[in-house]
């Protein structure tokens, strides 16, 4: 019985070799929520447009065991390339190992894995440039000089503090005029609190011209507050917040951009990226269709899709997620 | 007169008052704006939800229990109501309230058996409920949000209502929330006060032993309580979608001890018995003026928690010198007829 099972599995990756050259699957931490959703759209497209198998493959939980275990199937079906965003690095290194002694190809996508077990690893986002990008689209909606304030989500997130960070040293050089009131005010990722937290900011900085909300919830809860006090035009709010959540106040214009990246675009670069190793093809500079031009960070191996995505009242409504 | 003073003075809520009225006076003289009607009512209508819910929990503290399921009670409302409004374009807003405070009612009734059927401890029981309702609401929300794009357009205006507001100035006047919130303070001190049930409640935390002497149920009256609670929740939670216009599952996480602080700090004994609306209505003042007053204050972020966790400190020590100070008067007399027993 064994060895005809062992049959059929070998004539079935010998039809499929034929029939398609090549099987890219890009697993992410979950399927079934709308950020995942959307890669998926991306993966699908970049398929399409190669003509290769992209395959878009994830457990309903993010738990890497989950992950481990389809690894293993996949392996057993035979995969040219694997992309994954694993729920913990270390317990997926054993399975990615494996997939290497098998001379798959595997790289890292939205959320990086360990070094030693990826080829590429695609990220979203350069950090540095994310706060670079929040403090310029508050300068475009204030201008070079005044006074603003930062809702946070944790005073403690790496993440957001990193952002925070990267924008400060920026606009400490670039816009002196620029003045942050007080320390950045923490709203636990908690869209009632950012909203307090800024009610309380408007009254105790009657010259505040913008705010900065980091965090998803940050900025909504803030262009809630600059709504109620009707100051749309007054208080200009910039923040990292997803653009389905954001779409009323961007277009009632208490909201003024929401940053983030397109999990869709980041879906599809990560097949491109696998599709040009396994072809032996030049990387550096490659046009994606619908990303731009690929850049190779200096250490060989991380990638990082380009600047952030920005929404106005006028895009929002081409993103779903 | 100078009893009247002193009595009023020796009361329990009087510490928290005059601490509330320090921190606002110190807030105003760092900040002017502090004590402006505008932002007195900004910070009513923030709180709001808070101040609902303190008024459930005191009931549940009152009987010596504790709820550790507001955030699992609150998500599950909020998103129940969220999915009805969102998916039918469902806009009235009083069959909202009744169905919020219906569910609530419910899953209160689940803590109330538990604590007062199974007798488990309250802080198992509840904390085993917020667990289950949190797992569940995370695995079928996937903690996405309903967003205003989705939710009908009349609860975002519900929650913008304001009484009195003056049409040149946008966010001006009495805030609906802080009607409602009023409201249910107005219920809960009535009923705490001038009804059986509530004498009983209070009674029954004071000595459980004694009340059912007495002929009191101890079961219903704690299960009523939970109940009681719950529907509070309830109500906050359609409040809270309509003021905020969206539904985060993860909106509630923590929140508890937020309700169960403002619950203590107005001075109610976690052992039960006692504690007061006023009081209670103190504590989430004081506890939401501080916030604000520290932020109108320029003072920064890092420093206000430190801060926040003196005052706290401050004011249920005050409490509690107080009653060990009573309870040490309370001893002397009650040893006579004791030892009279022992003879």
């Amino acid at each position: 019985m064994k060895k005809v099972l062992a049959m059929i599995f070998v004539l079935a990756m010998l039809v499929s070799s034929v029939a398609m050259a090549e099987t890219i699957v890009v697993m992410p931490k979950l399927v079934g929520i709308p950020y995942f959703n959307a890669s998926e759209n991306g993966v699908k497209a970049a398929g399409e447009e190669l003509g290769i198998d992209a395959r878009y493959v994830g457990p309903t939980e993010g738990d890497a065991a989950l992950q481990v275990q389809m690894i293993e199937d996949l392996l057993v079906d035979g995969i040219d390339a694997l992309a994954i965003a694993p729920n913990d690095p270390d317990s997926v290194s054993p399975a990615l190992q494996k997939c290497i002694a098998d001379d798959v190809l595997v790289l890292d996508w939205d959320t990086t894995a360990n070094g030693d077990d990826v080829t590429f690893s695609v990220h979203q986002i350069d950090d540095k440039v994310l706060g670079e990008t929040l403090i310029d689209l508050l300068v475009d909606q204030i201008g070079e000089e005044g006074e603003y304030a930062i809702v946070t989500g944790y005073l403690t997130a790496a993440n957001l503090n990193t952002w925070i960070d990267a924008g400060q040293a920026y606009a400490a050089e670039k816009y002196p005029g620029l003045k942050l009131v007080t320390d950045p005010v923490p709203s636990d990722e908690s869209q009632q609190e950012a909203y307090n937290q800024t009610m309380a900011l408007l009254q105790a900085y009657p010259d505040l011209k913008g705010i900065l909300g980091y965090s998803t919830p940050a900025p909504i809860g803030a262009a809630k507050a600059v709504q109620e006090k009707g100051l749309n035009d007054q208080v200009a709010v910039v923040g990292t917040s997803m653009p389905n959540d954001s779409s009323e106040y961007l277009k009632d214009g208490s909201l003024d951009y929401a940053v983030l990246w397109d999990p869709a675009q980041l879906g599809k670069l990560a097949v491109y990226v696998a599709h040009l190793t396994l072809n032996g093809e030049e990387l550096e500079g490659y046009e994606v269709p619908g990303v731009g031009p690929i850049h190779v960070e200096e250490d060989g191996k991380t990638i990082i899709m380009g600047p952030p995505t920005v929404w106005t009242a006028e895009n929002v409504d081409n993103y779903d997620f | 007169m100078s009893d009247k003073i002193k009595r009023a003075l020796g009361n329990k809520e009087a510490s928290v008052f005059i601490i509330l009225i320090a921190v606002m006076l110190i807030a105003t003289i760092f900040n002017p704006a502090f004590l402006t009607f505008s932002n007195i009512m900004d910070v009513l209508k923030g709180n709001a939800t808070l101040g609902i819910c303190s008024m459930g929990m005191l009931l549940i503290i009152l009987t010596g229990g504790i709820d550790a399921s507001v955030c699992g009670q609150l998500t599950l409302v909020c998103v129940i109501a969220g999915k009805i409004m969102a998916n039918f374009q469902f806009d009235n807003i009083i069959v909202l309230y009744l169905l919020g405070i219906a569910i609530g009612c419910f899953t209160g009734l689940l803590n109330g058996l538990m604590v007062a059927r199974l007798d488990l401890p309250p802080i198992i029981a509840t904390l085993g409920l917020d667990s289950v309702l949190m797992g569940y609401l995370k695995y079928y929300t996937n903690g996405n949000w309903i967003n205003a794009k989705e939710l009908p357009p009349r609860i975002g205006q519900i929650g913008l209502f304001r009484f009195f507001s003056n049409p040149e100035v946008n966010g001006s006047g009495v805030p609906l929330q802080l009607l409602l919130y009023v409201l249910v303070a107005l219920l809960t001190w009535f009923m705490l006060n001038r009804m059986l049930l509530g004498r009983s409640i209070m009674a029954m935390g004071g000595s459980r032993v004694g009340a059912e002497r007495i002929g009191l149920n101890a079961k219903n009256l704690t299960t009523f309580a939970y109940m009681y609670a719950g529907m509070m929740y309830g109500f906050a939670a359609i409040t809270y979608t309509c003021a905020m216009n969206s539904v985060d599952p993860n909106a509630f996480l923590g929140f508890e001890m937020n309700v169960i602080g403002a619950v203590v700090l107005g001075g109610a004994l976690m052992t039960g018995g006692q504690g007061s609306v006023l009081g209670t209505v103190l504590g989430m003042l004081l506890f939401a003026f501080i916030k604000n007053g520290l932020t109108l204050a320029h003072i920064s972020a890092y420093w206000q928690n430190i801060i926040v966790g003196a005052i706290i400190l401050l004011a249920v020590s005050f409490d509690m010198i107080k009653l060990h100070r009573e309870e040490r008067l309370q001893t002397k007399v009650d040893i006579e007829p004791k030892e009279a027993i022992a003879r």
